[in-house]
């Protein structure tokens, strides 16, 4: 499943770009994060994700790479989850660049692959929840880099 | 005094067996439990394709009750980490290093409870490393496409073909009128009531295997086994396969699983009985599948409306690995059928399967051997061609039909069909329906724009598989057996290589041998699913049991009357040649109050029998059928569509089934009844499909819809008889053809509705959404 959007930050690129490649600030945004391990400083991370689709649960433990970085102008991320008879698989590049009006203009795209039980039970719901939670998301991590 | 009827053939008598499923007393999987018994569940792929990385038992291993662990790597050491599939394939019983499919078996759990090994199968923790997917078989028939079997070339399996290329391709050419269309038949499951399991009891100590399993072949099954394991020291002797009650089995029930072998090895090692059981989704996601056939058709037509040849071309899913369960020599079942009820004698077929990254199989969906497939692409095309000709369907049937007079006739395709009276069976529906009535109502409506259509499939069955000569699987002939003893005081028992899974064998055998030997049914026990006890057989499915082993019980039940006359002979001191038989016994030709009834002739069997003949009375039959039978019938569906929802209501359904000599009337309008509602299933609800990734899509109840009392028409049943020349009782087998014949005649019926807005072909299931998105295409989607 591909997804894609463009967020506007009301902040500076390197401010942008410093939050959302920060992990622990990425935690508090991304729905259903419970638990976050730094393995390799700023770059590897374990994270436990817990995800609804509908009335299905379940809990991903998921391995998290940055595998590429750019400052201030680009990550590429892998996140890799594992959940009891499901697993997801998800690919994601952001790019930064300055906004004509000044902050930030964030362009993001994710190539998300859920596979198993929650593939199977939730599949009408993949796709609507999938882009609710993204929403979520980049509301909430622009809300919290503008405030700050 | 009250005599017990005898109930022989024609006898509508209750079914013996209800007694005890009415009351809940059925002996299931699920009601066998053995002392010291563990359980075993299994961890699946949540992949389609992947790489197994490793394996983390540890916090599984911790959970309270868990005892073991089983994988492919485990198996591997003894050789038994693929096995044989019943057509000459191999399938992994665990993966060793891959994954093939989601749902596919990777760990097996063993623990002291149902509960504990669930628990400890969902705290395995497998990574993987996916690789690509190839879910449809036309990529996968693509040169580059990504290989699905690391043992194999390619994902061609194979290529079947029959009958004359190039004199199909001039006359298709040289015909008047051609019609082609692309049918498609998704993949369906059976969604049998009961889902697979199995208790495997291994005896260390006289190396003997018990075997206790949802099985519909239960000596083939004895003989796999011995097989496989072979190796290891186990002898077929010590392997007793025993299949108890079968809450419903219609293919599904054929094939090997992993999960029985699993629990079978399990038992070996541990020294413990194991159980395993699937659960609804691990059934639906992962046991054998049902079509998945992709038919190009063409069918051609002269100038007097005459069919003059048909060429179909199929590309068949068989997933990972051909596990289908047909005939050795049959890749593609008995599609050759597909030339139906119609006199013509020029076709070709061919067909190709593909390895793809889905489940294993190709099976039956009650029905013989891909007829269900044949059966829709030749009941379609023929209506396409009679719409294309502007003519109405029955009238076109009527004039290409096969007479009766023509049987036994020889098909295009090398079939030589028994017996069959197509018009009448046609002409008997379209009485009972009103076919007329409706087609002037049918006028009336479309003028005033409302969507009414009428749908006819007059289908020909092929089963009874089959003669030795040319049916076998994995080498073993497809006879059936049937072993009869007459017990002294005249009651009988009886014992089958077939296993009732509902068909109703304990009663309809007993009428057979009721009919033959004058013993009143009730009081003739029917045994099967016992390898221990039961005379071998090749088991029940494609319809087969009436026309084998139910021959085999006529047969047998003869050599025993024969006998019997001798006997009778001695007891009333006249020649064998002096005897007339009667009902139920034997009388003095010119004398008939000087006779002798079974029940007699039985008790002197055992207490005074003549000198020098073996006492007793009983025998053993092996029937090899000289012929397939060819059941038939003509079903007639009539629907309304809602042109707002494209919601299609089906207001009246007539089906008239042929299935020769009728044993018990009754069972057969309950084995139609149900037949039907199998046959409206896949034609308007059911479908399993999957995404790009492999994720199953109609793998649980809630996206499988399989119809309930509230979504079922009612069925008005009806039937003609035409016997089988070459059956020992006429008999032909009924149990599958609504499944057969059924779904044409809703595809047919809605089609018809809607053809005059530009509608050609519409791939079952045919949904609302489907119906209305052609409505909305054709512009006569209401707006609101």
């Amino acid at each position: 499943m591909k997804l894609e959007g463009t967020t506007y930050i009301n902040a500076p690129r390197p401010k942008a770009y410093e939050y959302l490649t920060d992990a622990n600030f990425v935690g508090q945004c991304a729905p259903g994060v419970e638990k976050i391990e730094e393995l390799e400083v700023g770059k590897k991370f374990r994270v436990v994700v817990s995800i609804g689709f509908g009335m299905v649960k379940a809990t991903f433990n998921t391995d998290v790479e940055f595998l590429d970085k750019r400052l201030n102008d680009y990550a590429k991320i892998k996140a890799v989850g594992k959940a009891p008879g499901s697993g997801a698989n998800v690919s994601a590049e952001l790019n930064f660049t300055d906004a004509a009006q000044g902050g930030t203009n964030l362009k993001w795209v994710a190539d998300v692959m859920i596979i198993g039980t929650i593939a199977v039970v939730a599949n009408r719901l993949m796709g609507s929840v999938t882009q609710m939670m993204s929403k979520q998301f980049f509301d909430c991590a622009k809300g919290k880099i503008e405030a700050v | 005094m009250t005599t017990t009827p005898i109930n022989g053939l024609g006898a509508s008598m209750k079914r013996k067996e209800d007694a005890r499923f009415l009351q809940g007393k059925g002996n299931y999987i699920e009601d066998i439990n053995l002392p010291g018994q563990i359980w075993l569940d299994i961890v699946r792929s949540p992949y389609a394709h992947a790489k197994i990385l490793n394996i983390d038992t540890s916090k599984a291993a911790q959970i309270p009750g868990v005892i073991a662990f089983i994988t492919g790597k485990d198996l591997e050491k003894y050789g038994l980490a693929w096995m044989p599939t019943l057509m000459s394939d191999r399938q992994m019983v665990l993966p060793i290093d891959t994954v093939k499919y989601q749902a596919q078996e990777v760990v097996g759990v063993l623990a002291t409870s149902r509960y504990a090994a669930a628990d400890g199968a969902a705290a395995v923790e497998i990574d993987y490393e996916p690789l690509p997917v190839v879910v449809d078989p036309h990529k996968a028939l693509e040169a580059g496409a990504t290989k699905v079997r690391d043992d194999k070339e390619s994902n061609h399996i194979w290529h079947w073909e029959i009958g004359d290329r190039a004199a199909t391709d001039d006359v298709l050419k040289n015909s008047h009128t051609i019609v082609k269309e692309h049918i498609y038949i998704p993949r369906i499951h059976v969604a049998s009531m009961e889902t697979c399991g199995c208790v495997a009891k291994w005896d260390p100590i006289n190396k003997h295997l018990t075997l206790y399993m949802t099985t519909q072949a239960p000596h083939a099954i004895r003989t796999v086994v011995a097989l496989i394991t072979g190796h290891l020291g186990l002898s077929e002797e010590n392997i007793r396969v025993v299949s108890p009650d079968i809450g419903g089995g219609f293919g599904g029930k054929v094939p090997v699983y992993p999960g029985y072998v699993i629990a079978t090895a399990a038992s070996v090692v541990t020294g413990l009985p194991v159980k395993w059981i699937e659960d609804r989704s691990e059934n639906l996601q992962a046991d054998s599948f049902a079509r998945d056939y992709h038919m190009d058709c063409e069918l051609g037509a002269d100038e007097h409306g005459k069919i003059t040849a048909l060429r179909i071309k199929t590309i068949a899913d068989h997933g990972y690995t051909d596990a289908s369960a047909n005939p050795s020599k049959y890749p593609a079942g008995m599609f050759s059928i597909c030339t139906g009820s119609y006199d013509f004698q020029t076709a070709f077929t061919e067909a190709d399967a593909a390895y793809t990254n889905k489940p294993p199989g190709g099976v039956a969906y009650r029905c013989s051997f891909r007829v269900t497939e044949a059966s829709h692409a030749i009941e379609r095309m023929v209506d396409i061609m009679a719409h294309e000709r502007g003519e109405d369907p029955a009238d076109f049937r009527l004039r290409n039909f096969i007479k009766p007079e023509q049987f036994p006739y020889k098909s295009a395709l090398g079939w030589e069909y028994d017996s069959g009276n197509y018009e009448g069976a046609l002409k008997k529906a379209m009485d009972m329906i009103g076919y007329w009535d409706l087609r002037k109502e049918q006028l009336e409506k479309r003028a005033r724009g409302e969507l009414m259509g009428i749908g006819i499939s007059s289908f020909t069955e092929i089963v009874g598989a089959g003669p030795s000569k040319d049916f076998d699987i994995l080498g073993i002939k497809m006879f059936d057996s049937a072993e009869i003893r007459i017990h002294p005081t005249g009651k009988a028992i009886a014992r089958f290589g077939t296993k009732s899974q509902g068909q109703g064998h304990e009663t309809t055998y007993a009428q057979i041998i009721a009919q033959e030997l004058g013993i009143p049914a009730e009081h003739i026990k029917v045994e099967e699913g016992d390898t221990d006890t039961a005379p071998y057989g090749l088991g029940t499915y494609a319809s087969r049991s009436t026309p084998t082993a139910g021959a085999a019980a006529a047969m047998g039940a003869r050599k025993i009357r024969e006998k019997a006359r001798k006997i009778a002979a001695h007891l009333l001191e006249v020649s064998d040649d002096d005897l007339i038989w009667d009902t139920n016994k034997f009388y003095v030709k010119g004398a008939p109050s000087k006779s002798k009834t079974i029940q007699e002739i039985a008790f002197a069997a055992y207490t005074n029998h003549p000198q020098g003949m073996e006492a007793g009375l009983e025998s053993t039959f092996y029937y090899d059928p000289p012929n397939l039978t060819f059941p038939f019938g003509s079903y007639i569906c009539c629907v309304d569509i809602d042109r707002g929802t494209g919601q299609v209501s089906i207001r009246k359904f007539v089906a008239i089934d042929d299935c020769g000599t009728r044993i018990n009337p009754m069972i057969i309008e309950g084995q139609v009844h149900g037949g039907l509602t199998m046959a409206f299933a896949p034609a308007m609800m059911e479908q399993i499909q999957y995404d790009e990734n492999g994720n199953i899509y109609g793998g649980n109840f809630m996206d499988y819809m399989v119809p309930t009392a509230v979504e079922s028409p009612k069925w008005i049943t009806g039937g003609t008889v035409t016997p089988s020349p070459h059956h020992p009782i006429g008999a032909k087998g009924v149990g599958e053809s609504p499944n057969v014949g059924g779904p044409p005649a809703f595809a047919n019926a809605i089609v018809d509705a809607m053809w005059h807005l530009g509608v050609r072909h519409i791939d079952i299931p045919i949904t609302p959404d489907k119906v209305w998105m052609l409505l909305n295409k054709y512009g006569a989607a209401l707006a609101e």
